[in-house]
């Protein structure tokens, strides 16, 4: 129940900080998309909390991993919907692009790392009920997979920065539902932690770069920026190079483990197969990203005032930047 | 009970004797001071009922309600002054006193003992509500509206005058306390089937369940704002008591007589909930939200497990204090720009952050925000009636996603987007205002700290 009341609330925090800037008709629309999508993942979560009553008389996760109940086709399914609802999979995933109409600070707390993750949380906390329903696990594997090669194909022809940072978010999630398809709730939980890093300053890079070109947002009209904000640059490559999971940054330790178990386990090749090239295109589009965003000649503007002095912006993706490089290594040992 | 009853039909007399500056004050007053003594009646030390004399009692189902219609008088009376300041003095008086009669009619109501004393408490009730609407209404349309109004509950409710005496006649006796004792169960036959239809329709009816609910967006949207309150928070409610009080006498017709019924209120509710998205009259809106979320008491009275009975009383309590206070802040529009039109009013979060704050907090709980006792009453019946059959929870959550849709929906048009350019010469909000929108969400939110005292007597 005190599950519930959390979900329902960051819910409700997003459509209100989706909607920040009210007066932009654009944002609302796109705050009253965020909330339709969830709730349809909460009817999911309502029906699973109405089965585990009636059949387990609880809703304590402990009472009911111990009574182990059969048959739990229905429930699980049910919390499967709502990951799918909170964690934009791949039946309602239009929210997440969408609320790119926030500030760049609510998408990077909420929309890369900690909100969406919501769901693939759920789904992590029930894994004991998960791991003896073949059914079910077939099921949120190629969910994941469908959603992580889609949203990953999506983000390849998108022209807005903060969107193609929301696709390459979805299919990162995809990644972690495949993991717990494949029964690794540890390893998934890791990648949420993980990638929480490097998402999170991905977004706080690109909105230096957006602020610093008065609010310009398509990768088109950028470029250049390789020597007009070194420390953006820096971060922003570093955080790409992340996300790729290039080896010794944080996100090697959680992704390699993830598709070396992948191709390890007995389980459906399709899946197995879309996911290789989803996580290949991460490395496409993120190069693409720094290729417009970075190199080449200026196509913005002349008079712009790109200036990267704020002391909180700066510190801010600091530490992200620092936790990043280091944090896979210190979490896995 | 009389501690109550007395100083409630006193506040006539006060009104009607009070120097002309200080008739709101007075009543005001006086009418919180009551709802203060009907705190008291909560304190409900076992499940059976407090007795207080041949004619009045009150047990864990009623209290809460009682306590609901004494809060909502002194709101009722704030909400009406602004209107009603341009009328001459006895006017306003006159209004204070069908007020004070409808408010000294429901509490008897909600504490009677016999059942014929409660219908004819429950049809008297009509009466007041009827000059309210008809008189003090808005538009030419309010005389169809009290007709509408009036027509409805009666032809639903002579029935049961019939049936109460056939009753009386057979067991001798229509006392609550009484018929706990006595119940036997009814023997199937078509006389009785047509018992349990006549029992049933009146508050079918007064809910309102879903085809017979054309008076109730009519009946609201013409009232005047205390009628409003009243109707949504006190008097649909009544339907629901009634139901939850009737039933314990009519089983085991109840069993296949609810079916019908029961596929009503469920597509009904999900019927009246999308007839609020496209609603452009903001008053409607709401009198159609009330529709949808009575709905969900109807299914929850019929289905008869005590998980249900617990999700009704707290979904009823809950939904008097929020359409009441919809409607308030619909009201706060209406005062300024004279019209109910939605698009009319918009962007009013740039002008006026605190009602937006109270407009968002009313859209919250009004989709069923947890912890409040919105979602325990809403969870409670969705509980129940998963339990009564699996594929209800399938409708049930069509409605909770289009609830939660046209709450916000109302809130992203009322509030958000940019404001209009006429909208520059509007009053500021006044003090009155936001004390009577804090007055309506102080006790839902401390009810969420404590739902025990509104789940009734299954609890």
């Amino acid at each position: 129940f005190q599950l519930f009341i959390g979900w329902e609330g960051v819910g409700i925090m997003s459509f209100l900080l989706i909607g920040w800037w009210y007066g932009r008709t654009d944002a609302n629309t796109a705050a009253l998309q965020a909330i339709l999508y969830n709730r349809i993942g909460d009817i999911g979560f309502i029906m699973a909390m109405a089965w585990f009553l009636f059949n387990t008389n609880t809703w304590d996760l402990q009472q009911i991993f111990m009574l182990d109940p059969n048959l739990t086709n229905l429930p699980l399914l049910g919390l499967l919907l709502a990951a799918t609802g909170k964690s934009a999979q791949f039946g309602l995933h239009p929210w997440l692009p969408s609320a790119m109409e926030g500030p760049t600070p609510v998408s990077a707390l909420l929309h890369s790392s900690t909100m969406v993750v919501a769901g693939v949380f759920l789904l992590i906390r029930f894994h004991p009920l998960m791991e003896n329903n073949k059914t079910i696990q077939s099921l949120t594997l190629c969910l994941g997979a469908i959603t992580t090669l889609f949203t990953a194909i999506c983000a390849l022809t998108q022209n807005d920065i903060k969107k193609i940072i929301a696709f390459s978010t979805s299919s990162q999630l995809g990644l972690m539902i495949v993991t717990i398809g494949i029964n690794q709730p540890y390893l998934a939980f890791l990648h949420i932690c993980t990638h929480a890093f490097f998402k999170a300053m991905l977004f706080m890079c690109s909105g230096s770069i957006i602020h610093s070109l008065n609010d310009e947002q398509d990768i088109r009209k950028m470029g250049g920026l390789f020597n007009a904000m070194p420390f953006t640059t820096t971060s922003l490559i570093i955080g790409s190079l992340a996300l790729t999971g290039i080896p010794f940054l944080t996100g090697f330790y959680s992704k390699d483990l993830i598709i070396e178990t992948a191709n390890t386990s007995y389980t459906n090749a399709w899946a197995l197969l879309m996911t290789l090239i989803a996580t290949s295109l991460t490395a496409v589009y993120s190069t693409r990203i720094i290729f417009f965003a970075l190199l080449g000649q200026p196509r913005f503007l002349p008079l712009t005032s790109i200036n990267e002095n704020n002391p909180f912006l700066i510190n801010s993706i600091k530490r992200l930047l620092i936790g990043s490089i280091f944090a896979g290594f210190f979490i896995s040992n | 009970m009389l501690k109550i009853i007395i100083p409630t039909i006193m506040l006539m007399p006060l009104t009607w004797l009070s120097k002309k500056n200080m008739i709101w004050i007075n009543t005001t007053t006086y009418s919180l001071l009551i709802s203060l003594i009907s705190l008291s009646l909560l304190n409900q030390p076992s499940n059976n009922s407090l007795n207080f004399s041949l004619m009045f009692f009150s047990d864990p189902l009623s209290a809460p309600l009682l306590v609901l219609t004494t809060w909502l008088l002194p709101l009722m009376l704030m909400a009406s002054q602004h209107h009603l300041s341009k009328e001459p003095l006895i006017r306003k008086k006159l209004y204070i006193t069908m007020l004070t009669m409808l408010q000294t009619l429901l509490i008897m109501t909600f504490t009677a003992t016999e059942l014929i004393s409660f219908y004819i408490l429950f049809e008297a009730t009509l009466v007041p509500t009827l000059i309210i609407i008809t008189r003090w209404g808005n538009q030419t349309e309010r005389l169809n509206a009290g007709l509408y109004f009036l027509f409805y509950t009666l032809m639903g409710s002579l029935p049961l005058l019939v049936a109460l005496i056939s009753i009386q006649n057979l067991t001798g006796s229509l006392n609550f306390l009484l018929i706990q004792y006595w119940n036997q169960a009814l023997p199937d036959s078509w006389s009785n089937i047509f018992l349990w239809l006549a029992c049933m329709m009146a508050f079918m009816v007064k809910m309102p369940l879903y085809g017979l609910h054309l008076w109730l967006p009519k009946a609201h949207v013409e009232a005047p704002i205390a009628g409003s309150m009243v109707l949504a928070a006190i008097l649909l409610k009544l339907g629901g008591y009634g139901m939850l009080r009737i039933t314990t006498m009519l089983n085991p017709q109840t069993s296949f007589m609810a079916y019908p019924f029961l596929m009503l209120s469920l597509w009904g509710m999900i019927m009246t909930s999308s007839i609020c998205l496209r609603q452009t009259d903001l008053k409607s809106l709401i009198a159609y939200s009330s529709v949808s979320h009575m709905a969900l008491v109807i299914v929850a009275v019929l289905i008869q497990t005590p998980w249900s009975y617990m999700g009704a009383t707290a979904l009823m309590i809950a939904h008097g204090l929020t359409s009441s206070m919809l409607f308030c802040l619909a009201n706060s529009n209406y005062e300024r720009t004279h019209s109910r039109t939605m698009i009319l009013a918009r962007g009013l979060q740039t002008l006026l952050p605190l009602m937006a704050a109270w407009w968002l907090l009313a859209s919250l709980t009004n989709l069923a925000l947890p912890p409040s006792i919105n979602l325990i009453g809403e969870l409670f019946v969705v509980m129940s009636s998963f339990s009564w059959s699996n594929i209800t929870i399938i409708l049930m959550g069509t409605n909770i996603t289009i609830t939660a849709l046209y709450s916000l929906y109302m809130l992203i048009t009322t509030q958000r987007g940019k404001y209009t350019h006429h909208i520059n010469s509007i009053k500021p909000s006044f003090t009155r205002e936001n004390a009577l929108m804090a007055l309506h969400m102080t006790p839902l939110l401390l009810l969420s700290l404590n739902p025990k005292i509104i789940l009734g007597f299954t609890y």
